[in-house]
């Protein structure tokens, strides 16, 4: 049968059954969906590969499962949003390559990371020039956090090394990953960059399924985000300018020279009375609580930017919304009728790895229908590695969905490097 | 007392005076021997940059040897703008002005909150949008930060933020009680009332109002007629500010000033949920005290205005909206010594107001402060705590709203026999004898951990000429259980709906105790650790809220932290409420 008859054919049908095969990326996301049409004919959609736990090693032997289960090709890979922990095997020698191989038809990304979201571009209401309001620009941000990883012990000489690692830790999720966002650029012409209720891009590609983008709002769609801007030009793009601006060697004669004012007489501390000293000890560590919170908020607003996809085959619904955090979710939730729709869930990726805020609690678990049902039973997807994160996965949330939920988690994983679960339509 | 004057910077560098300078004032600040910094006997500047790790060299204290001298009177702006020395000064001067209008309106001297004499203040904390207090660091830091073209804000030459955060602090040396989680009331009073000695102290620089005023004919001394309504006024005198404040250094401010005036009053704001956050619960206080303000103004004006003519003087004008700016904020400070030691609400507030304001002038004068109180209060849904309609027509109270006198809470007379006039005014000891002997009249629960905090005598000067002197104690209680057990304090006591039984809770009372100069008791503003209503309330809002410390208890504190209360609480200014989506662990 040749491709355009096939083509033709599978049109018409829907899917007879999807799998999802999840593998153990340790702090990470890695899903491959496969759906089964009548007459055997596949159509495989990976969404993210990446990990901030695991060394290349093991990311090369899941790049290599992945391509045997997918057979070597697939439809289409959305990457959720620009976190190491969901992108950093595209950008790894070998296992990225590989990935180029799987000749995809289209690469899904959220807007914010279209080519022409430009940082000086501050004329809405288009969502794609809109993009600097919403992050300023996720490549600025990234240089901060790459700024941050490589010179946290100059810029926050007062931390402990134990804050030290927590801070490092955290930017490091968000450094600039360039090779992988080059490899996904390169992997194929054809690009969607999603939004709220813009058009996934898998329309044709998966025939018999609706595939819903509830995420990222855009800025006209949502004020939350536009508050969460807001904090960033008034403090972390200060914080931003004033430390990452620094050259290397500007750093290490900054200390007692001042920027601000020139001409001013500076002391040197060490000098200084000791309720001086106590005093700037004190700041200091104020001074690491700023850098700190920034940071976490900067962690936040990537995950903001997550793709949040809803698949619906009939009655049957399959969610997957990346890393997204209440304030993505918010918009999306207002909509009464999607509500409904969320209520027949029966497969849910948990989000942002089992954190605190990323399974909006009574706005978004509430309406699953299966938690606590036999026949069907809601199946829960948990990608996490403890310790790896401050809280996350969240232990209560962990104890529900075991409870009311059939719980697959990649801790529970021992050798395996993946498990499969078949959703039968 | 001796002064000094000192140049400050009137509201922020972006106002300007009729001939495009930086609007200056020049301030009496009480004289003393300083140090270099400037460092005094209450207030200590040192100039550490944290984000650039320079400490700068103290303002030489040489430049102070002569009383008279103000070193900054002369320089141009661009030199006192680029002088840290100069910004040092500035926050120096306006930390003890504040301090010294406290102690001014309270009649003694004012302790910090953290137990030693000296604030430190930091100028250029760190390169952040945010300036507060840490009780940690038993100081005030303020940030600077670049907007556009490299120009740089400094936080430490806003009048209206150093006031601010300088509220902040005496109000945790006068009530530390009021950083215990409690309600929303509670939550939003330490906003709410550092706005408003803020703005009044702002309305109080006869240079700023008149700026303000004038901003139409800046050369002119005269001002049209029709300038001086009630709407008028708010939108000249108070929407005018928050337009300056918007000027990049205060936009924060300029957002809550703006949001208090023009939001409508609804009698229901309450029981409103957005209204819980407590930003936005703080812009009800700020609101209802500035709109009386602007009333009371409006009320001196008529006094004097005349039939014929369009325009009048625009210094008399100013001078009395001068007068009543400081009038209400005497009435503000005053009234801290008449609020409750704990959970505190917006109607013990208006009560305390009544009563400091009622101790010292019985007659509510020609301008009528405590009615526009009242009724600005009233449109907010706010009313007295005391001194209710009933009260007043049994004449249990002199007034509406002023508190209840000691003698109505018992039957049983108190018993003076047991003391020492003269130690109750000074011993902590004695204040305790008093309430342990008199404990079954007073009512005061006996199971619970109870001390007296503070004991303040203090002499207050009315407009008369006569000294009222007063005596007042703070005791505090505590009581620390676990939820199962609140039916063994009093039975209508409830824990909240799915709190478990072993979730460990600490209930607050206690009282204040103001002894006249006989040393009689003339209030005891009562809260009781046994009083269900309250402490269901406040249990349901922090369960719901889930306001808890680093051990998931609940009433202990907030879980900041340590010196991070006040940052946090600013930072959340403009955010809307978190909805509680979150998973929390047990």
């Amino acid at each position: 049968m040749s491709n355009n008859k096939r083509n033709k054919s599978i049109q018409q049908k829907k899917p007879e059954q999807v799998k999802i095969t999840m593998y153990d990326v340790g702090f990470g996301d890695c899903f491959l969906l496969t759906f089964s049409y009548a007459g055997g004919e596949k159509r495989h959609v990976l969404i993210d590969c990446g990990s901030s736990s695991e060394k290349k090693e093991h990311m090369t032997k899941v790049v290599d499962q992945l391509f045997k289960d997918s057979e070597g090709s697939v439809d289409a890979i959305v990457v959720t949003h620009r976190h190491k922990d969901h992108l950093s095997a595209f950008g790894l020698k070998g296992p990225g390559e590989k990935l180029g191989k799987l000749n995809p038809k289209i690469v899904i990304q959220p807007w914010t990371e279209h080519p022409e979201a430009k940082e000086e571009d501050l004329k809405p209401p288009t969502v794609f020039t809109g993009a600097v309001r919403h992050l300023k620009s996720p490549s600025a941000a990234q240089e901060f956090a790459n700024y941050l990883v490589n010179y946290s012990d100059k810029i926050l000489a007062a931390a402990g090394s134990r804050t030290l690692s927590q801070i490092t830790r955290l930017a490091s999720l968000d450094i600039e990953n360039k090779e992988a966002i080059l490899q996904l650029n390169k992997m194929c012409k054809k690009h969607a960059y999603v939004y709220n209720g813009s058009k996934s891009g898998l329309e044709k590609l998966l025939p018999g399924v609706r595939v819903s983008v509830l995420g990222p709002p855009t800025l006209a769609q949502t004020e939350t985000i536009r508050s969460q801007t807001q904090r960033h030009k008034e403090e972390f793009w200060e914080l931003f300018n004033r430390l990452a601006a620094k050259s290397e060697s500007n750093l290490a004669t900054a200390k007692g020279k001042s920027e601000l004012f020139p001409r001013a007489q500076a002391d040197p501390v060490a000098k200084s009375p000791s309720y001086v000293k106590w005093l700037i000890r004190k700041l200091d560590s104020a001074q690491l609580q700023n850098v700190q919170r920034i940071v976490r908020e900067l962690d936040k607003a990537l995950n903001n930017t997550s793709i949040i996809l809803l698949f619906e085959i009939g009655d049957k619904a399959l969610l997957f919304p990346g890393d997204a955090q209440l304030e993505n979710w918010q918009y999306a939730l207002e909509d009464q009728n999607l509500q409904k729709r969320l209520s027949k869930v029966e497969v849910y990726k948990v989000g942002h790895h089992g954190s605190t805020n990323a399974t909006p609690r009574k706005k978004l678990w509430d309406l699953f229908k299966y938690r606590n049902t036999k026949k069907p039973r809601l199946i829960s997807l948990l990608s996490t590695r403890k310790g790896h994160h401050s809280e996350v996965p969240r232990e209560s949330l962990v104890n529900t969905l075991n409870s009311e939920t059939e719980l697959h988690s990649t801790e529970k994983f021992g050798r395996k490097l993946s498990e499969d679960y078949e959703i039968r339509i | 007392m001796i002064t000094r004057k000192m140049t400050i910077i009137a509201q922020d560098p972006s106002i300007k005076d009729s001939k495009g300078k930086i609007l200056r004032s020049r301030v009496d600040i009480p004289y003393e021997k300083l140090g270099p910094g400037p460092r005094g006997f209450r207030v200590h500047i040192v100039d550490y940059d944290s984000s650039q790790q320079v400490l700068y060299r103290p303002l030489d204290h040489k430049h102070y040897a002569n009383q008279d001298k103000d070193p900054f009177e002369n320089v141009p702006d661009d030199k006192l703008l680029q002088d840290p020395g100069f910004h040092a000064q500035n926050v120096y001067a306006i930390i003890m002005r504040l301090l010294s209008r406290f102690e001014a309106a309270l009649g003694r001297r004012i302790s910090w909150g953290f137990g030693f004499h000296q604030l430190h203040a930091t100028p250029h904390a760190f390169a952040e949008a945010n300036a507060y207090y840490s009780e940690d660091a038993q100081g005030l830091f303020f940030g600077y930060f670049p907007v556009t073209k490299g120009e740089i804000v400094y936080t430490c030459l806003s009048h209206d933020i150093i006031a601010h955060e300088t509220t902040h602090a005496l109000l945790d040396g006068l009530r530390d009680t009021y950083t215990v989680p409690s309600g929303p009331d509670q939550a939003g009073f330490h906003e709410g009332f550092s706005d408003v000695v803020a703005l009044l102290s702002v309305f109080g620089l006869s240079d700023v109002v008149k700026a303000l005023l004038s901003r139409k004919q800046p050369e002119s001394n005269y001002i049209q007629k029709n300038e001086l309504q009630v709407e008028a006024l708010r939108k000249s005198v108070l929407l005018g500010l928050a337009e300056q404040f918007g000027k990049e250094i205060s936009r924060h401010r300029a957002d809550c000033l703006r949001r208090a005036v023009v939001r409508k009053p609804r009698i229901d704001a309450q029981q409103i949920h957005d209204f819980e956050e407590s930003h936005i619960r703080g812009e009800i206080l700020s609101a209802a005290v500035l709109n009386s303000f602007i009333q009371v103004w409006r009320k001196r004006l008529e006094s004097w205005l005349p039939n014929e003519g369009k325009a009048v003087a625009v210094d008399r004008v100013v001078e009395d909206g001068c007068d009543a700016a400081n009038h209400l904020l005497t009435m503000c400070i005053r009234a801290l010594d008449y609020c409750p030691v704990v959970d505190i609400t917006f109607d013990d507030f208006l009560s305390a107001l009544l009563t400091a304001d009622f101790e010292l002038l019985p007659d509510d004068g020609k301008y009528k402060y405590r009615e526009e109180l009242r009724k600005e209060f009233k449109l907010w849904g706010i009313e007295p705590a005391s001194g209710t309609k009933t009260q007043f027509q049994k004449g249990e109270v002199p007034e509406l709203g002023i508190w209840k006198k000691p003698s109505g809470e018992s039957e049983k007379p108190l018993d003076y026999e047991c003391v020492h006039r003269e130690s109750l005014q000074q011993d902590k000891n004695e204040v305790f004898r008093f309430l342990w002997e008199n404990r079954e009249s007073l009512k005061i629960f006996e199971n619970a951990y109870t001390w007296v905090i503070s004991l303040r005598p203090c002499m207050r000067l009315a407009p008369d000429g006569f000294a009222l002197k007063e005596t007042v104690a703070e005791y505090r209680q505590t009581l620390d259980i676990q939820a199962g057990q609140l039916r063994s304090v009093c039975k209508d006591m409830e824990k909240p709906k799915g709190m478990p039984d072993s979730t460990q809770i600490r209930l607050n009372g206690g009282g204040v105790l103001v002894f006249d100069d006989f040393g009689h008791l003339k209030y005891h503003i009562h809260s009781r650790i046994d009083d269900p209503d309250r402490q269901n309330k406040r249990l349901e809002y922090l369960w719901r809220n889930r306001i808890i410390d680093s051990k998931k208890r609940y009433g202990f504190s907030d879980g900041s932290p340590e010196g991070q209360r006040f940052a946090r609480m600013h930072l959340r200014r403009d955010r809307r409420i978190e909805p509680k989506e979150e998973w929390e662990d047990e």
